[in-house]
């Protein structure tokens, strides 16, 4: 029976892991200029156990945002670029033909990069359905299956997907369940003029910054532990419950916009994304519980990629965490 | 079960609560109170507008208070905090994260787990720095607004059946009543039937009844003054009907002339002379000789059958009251009733005696005829029974006219349906004929519709006279049905545009989405889609 950590023990521990995640971002921040939201969010999918979909325009940075993160965190890192003829070896590897030091010859399983601690999988969309599905597995199940046999990834295991918005030819959408699978969807933005001078400076002149370890592959681990003791009341479940109904188009929560302009809403695996996400939010907050606006801030990053609008919804041009946000107000407890 | 080392936390929302019940008791009675006074005054206008006495101001005052209080313990029943509620209040107004609510549930656990007793610790400490929150300004609920109209017809109908007894005390009664309450007592004291009394008393009814006509009259006084009226009427018409007595025909006086002859001859010659004054003495001496006789039997038989016999002599022309008092003597006479026929005998003795003065008497006591049984004192007597006649004629009109009219009559009494009446507030009233009597929508002659839209009558006249209806049964005619085939339903879309379109949505998306279409042209598709969507 493991030890029940004392009262002192857990308020250091919770200290610890607010100090580290702030001293984590600072870090990041000395190679990425701006983009404090998309740190955040991509150190919370770290820290909770999920996947990040990036979203943006090339040249925003994302590449260099998970290459600094592996080396800010001090974990393997390996990077996949997605073209249509990829193939699912490409990524989880495959069985060759090898001699051994006896001369006979035998099957090994050489890994692909998808073996690693951080995986960018750059331009996802623009493999095919069947190279995009070979992750599925890996980001589920944490382990490939091939010939037969099971390889379990290490943990942390986390996937940094990117995507272009603008590009339709030649791209291969991403299916919905395996939109599921991402723990957040990050919108990046472009730069501020103030941003851009700053990105200007520090990479054009002579010495390029980097970034350095911050904690490593245990320190992860525990603070991921520590995440799923934050306790909450039943009544922000509840809130949490609410919110993620009011995002579906025909139940009793739902708002005017979801009804018209949703086809689906998110999977309860949105749900546990957004409570998650609510928990880190609260211990970076300074708090040992989780409040309705950390549920807020959790929601539209945690459920944007998973309403999937109508043919309306997607001709309107409506933008989801509009409906993210109409369905917070629903939620809410009447204010008296 | 509350954990330890919590009072503080359970002592702070409490207090809280308080302060919450006391805002919502202020916001209950910000909102019951203006609903209150403007359901009363709902109240007063309708019983106002519909004639009903209004209460005291203690009833009224007692009511509103009644309903403020009922309304206060409802709302306070029905929005009692919990103390979980209040600890949500308060972090809503405070913005405190949840922290209170979350203290006050995981301290209600004594099981809880270290991290959640870390949280109580940390709300703990972090409440303990937080003063109560300000609360916003207090705005009464527009929820509650259908309350007015129950409310007020629960008044109305509370108040329009309370007893007498709480009503006002009724208006005195005015001068007029009675001015004609003393004269009906005048005229009912025969000193006062004299000519020159009943012209004063005309002259000074119609001298009332002209202020009567400038004064404004409550419904009591005015059905009271009615009552009034109406009995001096009646007193009036016997006044007249004695003024104008019915002579006796010369063949009944004859016949009684003829029948008492055997027992007086002065009687009988007193009626064949036409002196029927003294006929009238002579009827009472003769009564009173019978009834001092020791035994009037043969008498009375005498009596009874000389008077059947001349009364059976008459013929049915000839009759008239005194036959119809003749005969009753005969009977009471043949049965030997002596005091009822002494009493009969007075009955006519007093007939003849008013039809001496009245028919030219030579002598009587004072009559509405006039004194001394002048028949130059009657046309006078009559002419002033039928001015006070006339005057109390013009009273009731002016009376009902004030009551708005009875059916059948109107304001000018030439046409039936309603009269022109005082409307309340300007509304025109159902069973409201116009001021010409018109039989307009709601009078006696109202059929239930009209032939124009505005209800007005438009029946014409020919030159032949007013146009009829023609008389026939409805339906009894022969009638022929065709079928018309024709093709203009079969052009005709089944179903709106519209709502194929919404009913095809889902094939619509499918077919984007899971066809086999390149993706770089599936915008082209949804544009197409877009193209076609009908105009909302």
């Amino acid at each position: 029976m493991p030890d029940t950590p004392s009262l002192d023990e857990l308020s250091k521990e919770s200290t610890d892991f607010c100090q580290t995640f702030h001293r984590l971002r600072a870090e990041i921040g000395e190679v990425i200029v701006g983009q404090e939201s998309i740190i955040d969010g991509v150190l919370v999918c770290l820290f909770a156990s999920g996947h990040v979909l990036l979203e943006g325009v090339p040249g925003l940075g994302k590449t260099m945002l998970v290459r600094t993160l592996g080396q800010a965190v001090d974990l393997d890192f390996s990077r996949i670029q997605f073209t249509p003829d990829l193939m699912p070896a490409d990524i989880i590897g495959t069985t060759m033909i090898a001699e051994t030091p006896e001369g006979r010859k035998q099957f090994v399983f050489e890994r692909g990069p998808v073996f690693a601690h951080l995986l960018l999988a750059d331009e996802i969309n623009r493999a095919t359905p069947k190279t995009q599905s070979a992750l599925l597995e890996a980001m589920q199940e944490k382990h490939v299956t091939v010939a037969g046999e099971s390889h379990a990834l290490q943990e942390p295991f986390l996937v940094l997907a990117t995507q272009n918005p603008l590009e339709m030819e030649g791209t291969y959408p991403l299916p919905e369940a395996q939109l599921d699978r991402f723990f957040f969807k990050l919108k990046v933005a472009y730069p501020t003029e103030d941003e851009l001078r700053m990105i200007l400076s520090r990479t054009t002149e002579e010495e390029e910054p980097a970034a350095h370890p911050v904690l490593g592959r245990e320190d992860v681990l525990k603070m991921r532990r520590l995440v799923r003791q934050v306790p909450m009341t039943p009544e922000i479940q509840t809130f949490a419950i609410h919110l993620l109904l009011a995002t579906h188009p025909d139940t009793e929560f739902s708002g005017d916009q979801a009804k018209r302009y949703v086809r689906y809403g998110p999977s309860p695996r949105g749900l546990q994304a957004m409570i998650l996400a609510a928990k880190i939010y609260a211990l970076l907050a300074g708090r040992y519980h989780v409040a309705e606006s950390d549920i807020e801030r959790a929601s539209a990053p945690a459920l944007r990629h998973r309403v999937i609008l109508n043919f309306e919804g997607e001709a309107e041009g409506i933008d989801v965490d509009t409906i993210i946000a109409e369905a917070i107000e629903r939620a809410k407890a009447p204010s008296p | 079960m509350v954990a330890p080392g919590n009072d503080a936390l359970f002592q702070a929302l409490r207090a809280f609560r308080a302060q919450l019940i006391r805002r919502r008791a202020l916001v209950a009675v910000g909102t019951l109170l203006p609903i209150l006074l403007a359901t009363g005054a709902l109240a007063a206008l309708f019983l106002y507008w519909a004639g009903i006495p209004l209460p005291s101001w203690e009833a009224v005052l007692l009511t509103e208070l009644t309903f403020l209080l009922v309304g206060l313990v409802f709302h306070l029943a029905r929005h009692w905090p919990s103390l979980e509620q209040t600890a949500r209040l308060f972090d809503h107004f405070a913005e405190t994260d949840d922290r209170s609510h979350t203290a006050l549930i995981f301290a209600q656990n004594d099981k809880s787990a270290p991290l959640q007793q870390l949280a109580i610790h940390e709300c703990q400490s972090y409440l303990a720095n937080q003063t109560n929150p300000v609360l916003p300004p207090i705005r009464p609920s527009l929820a509650w607004l259908w309350l007015p109209p129950l409310i007020s017809l629960a008044a109305i109908y509370l108040w329009a059946d309370q007893p007498e007894s709480r009503l006002p005390a009724p208006e005195p009664p005015p001068s007029e009543i009675e001015t004609l309450s003393q004269l009906n007592e005048e005229l009912a004291n025969p000193d006062s039937q004299t000519p020159e009394s009943l012209e004063k008393l005309a002259e000074s009814l119609d001298a009332e009844l002209e202020k009567l006509a400038e004064t404004e009259l409550s419904d009591q006084n005015r059905k009271a003054l009615l009552q009034e009226a109406a009995t001096l009427e009646e007193l009036l018409r016997q006044l007249q009907q004695a003024a104008n007595p019915k002579r006796f025909s010369p063949e009944e006086l004859k016949a009684l002339a003829n029948a008492l002859q055997s027992q007086s001859p002065e009687l009988a010659e007193s009626l064949q002379n036409g002196d029927l004054q003294e006929a009238a003495r002579e009827l009472e001496r003769l009564m009173n000789q019978i009834a001092n006789q020791p035994d009037p039997k043969r008498t009375l038989s005498e009596l009874a059958q000389s008077l059947q016999e001349e009364l059976n002599r008459l013929d049915e022309s000839e009759k008239s009251a005194l036959t119809q008092q003749m005969q009753q003597a005969a009977e009471l006479a043949a049965s030997e009733e002596m005091a009822e026929l002494r009493q009969k005998m007075r009955e006519i003795a007093q007939m003849l005696q008013q039809q001496g003065a009245a028919g030219g008497g030579q002598q009587g006591r004072p009559q509405p005829g006039g004194p001394g049984g002048s028949s130059g004192g009657m046309p006078q007597t009559r002419e002033s029974l039928q001015q006070m006649l006339d005057a109390l004629d013009r009273l009731k009109e002016q009376l009902q006219n004030q009551e708005g009219g009875e059916p059948g009559q109107n304001a000018s009494g030439q046409n039936p349906g309603m009269g022109q009446q005082e409307v309340p507030f300007g509304l025109p009233m159902p069973g409201m004929g116009d001021q010409n009597g018109n039989s307009g929508p709601g009078s006696e002659f109202d059929q239930g519709s009209t032939e124009s839209e505005t209800g007005e009558l438009t029946t014409t006249s020919t030159p032949e006279g007013p146009a009829k209806m023609a008389q026939g049964e409805q339906n009894a005619g022969e009638s022929s049905v065709e079928m018309i085939e024709s093709a203009g339903d079969n052009s005709r879309a089944a179903a709106e545009y519209k709502a194929v379109y919404e009913a095809l949505e889902s094939e619509r998306t499918e077919a984007i989405y899971r066809e086999e279409i390149p993706i770089g042209s599936r915008l082209y598709l949804k544009r197409y889609f877009e193209s076609i969507r009908p105009n909302y």
